[in-house]
């Protein structure tokens, strides 16, 4: 045998999102940034001029602030290279059939106006820089739910908006959350109110068209007093030489006794830089829970989190990260304890084949205030070749006597007792293989909407002839 | 033959390099009962290395910082790390551990465990456990907790007539010696000899 044989295929790398649209534009900002271009940003979506002056603080953070040194390798990216805004169209859509064509075809290939028919109880749709779709059901927004792109949340709601616009990530959490708040274009807006329950989950769709271009959408999430609200969001682009940079920033508020699930299913192509800042601040006897799957970009360092200020209050992530060729995926989460009785989970599962990187980094800090609080982290890695690696970088700081505090991690290969079962069942051993991937990650897959949860088991692709390469 | 190392915290050299060599066996066993920075590093240089690091931290005061490393280097090798720590006072701690297995350290064991008992709302537990795995065919597992002592041991050892203070001191004193129940009687001699005169002063002022 070859010193190189290759493993066998166990999930598909094949991407098939990966098709690009000519770039049509109404605007599309030179490269790089300065002020002028921050500004400029501003002017063309006519803010209010509190806005324009947080953009530009955001923008002198972003040059303060140093790279980070650890997580992954950011040397690479090119700030200079990237378009930080294009606008791909001047107005926006409530059918799918206003939409300019190259946009429609887009999406209809993803399969959103599909979905949205079946199961959603709203979608918005960002292409490049802008929301381009947005359309919610009639009943919900005459229950008061506000469900809008950010921009537009801005000119219709901009008192709510400034309440609580940087409340939860302030500008300059770190180096990208300032460039987001510098640059942020598109994104949704929820607002839920007191006591209203959205049983069908909202939904929006984010994509990169365009090549060498930065996405930097803002997200804020408010439910009120005893809400409850289920946001979804998938991500994709074209497969392109040169690299884009995805610097999302997301904010939840959850208020007393309400609960908010917020589920990502990321599936970039391999060309994207992934660097996105979550966070929640749960307050008294709320619940915030983040599912997380990272499939896609070249590099990933996300770490949603839940600080919980409330006593009572709740937090639960479950992270899923898949690495192949040429990808690292550095994801995990953060839990802060800032009140009593407060509990919270963390359970992360991540396979690298073919060369790729898995990182499990994650926070749990337990603050004097955070008496008779609970918390329990649950890693398990499985690496599907030699040529790939796994990491976990679990912190806890604790600093109060009356709470539990666990963590425990495994990483292994498939284990031979278990293919051995299996194939005195009579099964072959890539679906033997590939069972147990999918057994493996079953307890993630289980908790995202069914389609979805369709895709990732298309994307976990079962190779049953175990072919090579 | 097991090469025993016994080390403490506070003592001694800062930095302890420990390269075990093919077919070798090592035990090193961290005692610390003053507060100190210690930084281990084990080699696991050849074949069927092995090495086991236990430790065992009773922090009253001041500021402590523990890094160990287990560096898996050759195929076959074992690694296996115990410490546990109790926190009185305004004891400060701060632990890191990490173990990497190299792409050619194939069929590798490594373990990795940190307890700990935090007994003041003024003593602070930082805890990192970090794993770096390059190889694939491995088994690597590690766990860290931190609480206070279990209120139903604590009831069960004060219904059989023994004062709350004494029925801690017991619950600390089995939590922490559990580390060298599988060591050799002389080494176990030796550690305990120190243990128990800094756990009998704790009776008098937990």
């Amino acid at each position: 045998m070859s010193a190189k044989v290759q493993t066998k295929k166990l999930v598909s790398d094949k991407y098939k999102f990966g098709f690009a649209m000519p770039e049509k534009f109404v605007f599309k900002s030179r490269k790089g940034l300065d002020e002028s271009i921050v500004k400029e940003i501003s002017w063309h979506k006519k803010e209010p001029e509190w806005m324009t002056k947080l953009r530009l603080k955001g923008y002198k953070y972003f040059q303060e602030r140093p790279m980070p040194e650890w997580g992954g390798e950011l040397s690479k990216i090119d700030f200079d290279n990237i378009y930080y805004y294009i606008k791909p169209t001047d107005k926006k859509a409530r059918t799918w059939n206003d939409l300019p064509s190259e946009i429609k075809t887009t999406y209809d290939r993803i399969g959103v106006p599909e979905a949205e028919k079946k199961s959603l109880a709203g979608v918005g749709a960002q292409y490049d820089s802008e929301i381009v779709y947005h359309s919610i059901k009639k009943e919900l927004a005459k229950d008061g739910v506000i469900f809008l792109g950010m921009d537009e949340a801005l000119q219709k709601f901009p008192d709510l908006v400034k309440k609580y616009f940087g409340t939860v990530i302030p500008l300059n959490d770190n180096k990208f959350a300032a460039l987001n708040s510098a640059t942020w274009s598109g994104g949704s807006f929820i607002y839920v109110p007191k006591g209203v329950k959205v049983k069908l989950p909202l939904q929006a769709y984010f994509r990169i068209n365009a090549a060498n271009m930065g996405q930097f959408e803002r997200t804020l999430i408010i439910a009120d007093e005893g809400s409850y609200v289920h946001y979804v969001e998938g991500c994709t682009a074209p497969i392109y030489t040169t690299d884009s940079i995805h610097a999302a920033v997301v904010e939840v508020i959850v208020k007393k006794g309400a609960r908010v699930r917020y589920t990502t299913v990321q599936n970039w192509s391999n060309n994207v830089y992934n660097l996105v800042t979550k966070r929640m601040r749960v307050e008294e006897e709320g619940i915030g829970e983040w599912v997380d799957c990272n499939l896609g970009s070249k590099l990933t360092m996300k770490y949603p989190s839940c600080y919980l200020v409330g006593r009572k209050a709740r937090g639960e992530i479950l992270s899923m990260a898949y690495a192949g060729r040429g990808q690292h995926q550095d994801a995990g989460g953060k839990m802060v304890h800032a009140a009593p009785e407060t509990s919270s989970k963390v359970t992360s599962k991540s396979i690298s084949q073919h060369g790729g990187r898995t990182s499990y980094r994650g926070l749990l800090q337990m603050t004097p205030r955070a008496k008779d609080s609970k918390t329990k982290v649950v890693c398990d890695a499985l690496i599907l070749d030699k040529a790939s690696r796994s990491d976990t970088y679990p912190d806890m700081k604790i600093n109060n006597q009356n709470v539990q505090v666990e963590h425990e991690a495994t990483v292994s290969k498939i284990g031979e007792d278990q293919l051995f079962y299996l194939m005195s069942r009579g099964l072959d051993e890539s679906s033997a293989e590939a069972l147990v991937v999918n057994g493996f990650i079953e307890p993630i897959v289980k908790e995202l909407p069914l389609e979805y949860a369709l895709e990732m088991n298309r994307l976990i692709q079962l190779q049953m002839e175990g072919s090579v390469g | 033959m097991t090469k025993v190392i016994i080390d403490q915290l506070g003592k001694g050299k800062k930095n302890v390099t420990l390269s075990v060599n093919k077919g070798e066996s090592l035990v090193y066993i961290l005692l610390g009962i003053k507060p100190g920075d210690k930084n281990v590093i084990v080699e696991l240089n050849g074949r069927e290395a092995q090495a086991k690091i236990l430790g065992i931290i009773l922090g009253k005061e001041g500021k402590s910082n523990v890094k160990t490393f287990q560096h898996h280097r050759a195929p076959n090798t074992k690694s296996d790390l115990l410490i546990k720590g109790a926190f009185f006072n305004k004891a400060n701690y701060n632990y890191q551990g990490m173990i990497r297995i190299d792409p050619k350290a194939q069929k590798s064991n490594a373990y990795q465990k940190n307890k700990n008992l935090i007994l003041s709302d003024q003593a602070r537990v930082d805890t990192s456990p970090k794993l770096e795995i390059l190889a694939d065919d491995v088994r690597c597992t590690h766990g860290a907790t931190v609480g206070r002592i279990d209120e139903e041991n604590l009831f069960y050892l004060m219904s059989r007539g023994i004062p709350r203070k004494e029925a801690e001191k017991l619950i600390i004193e089995g939590f922490l010696k559990s580390v060298i129940t599988e060591l050799d009687d002389d080494s176990k001699k030796k550690i305990e000899k120190v243990l128990d005169k800094e756990i009998n002063k704790l009776s008098k002022n937990v």
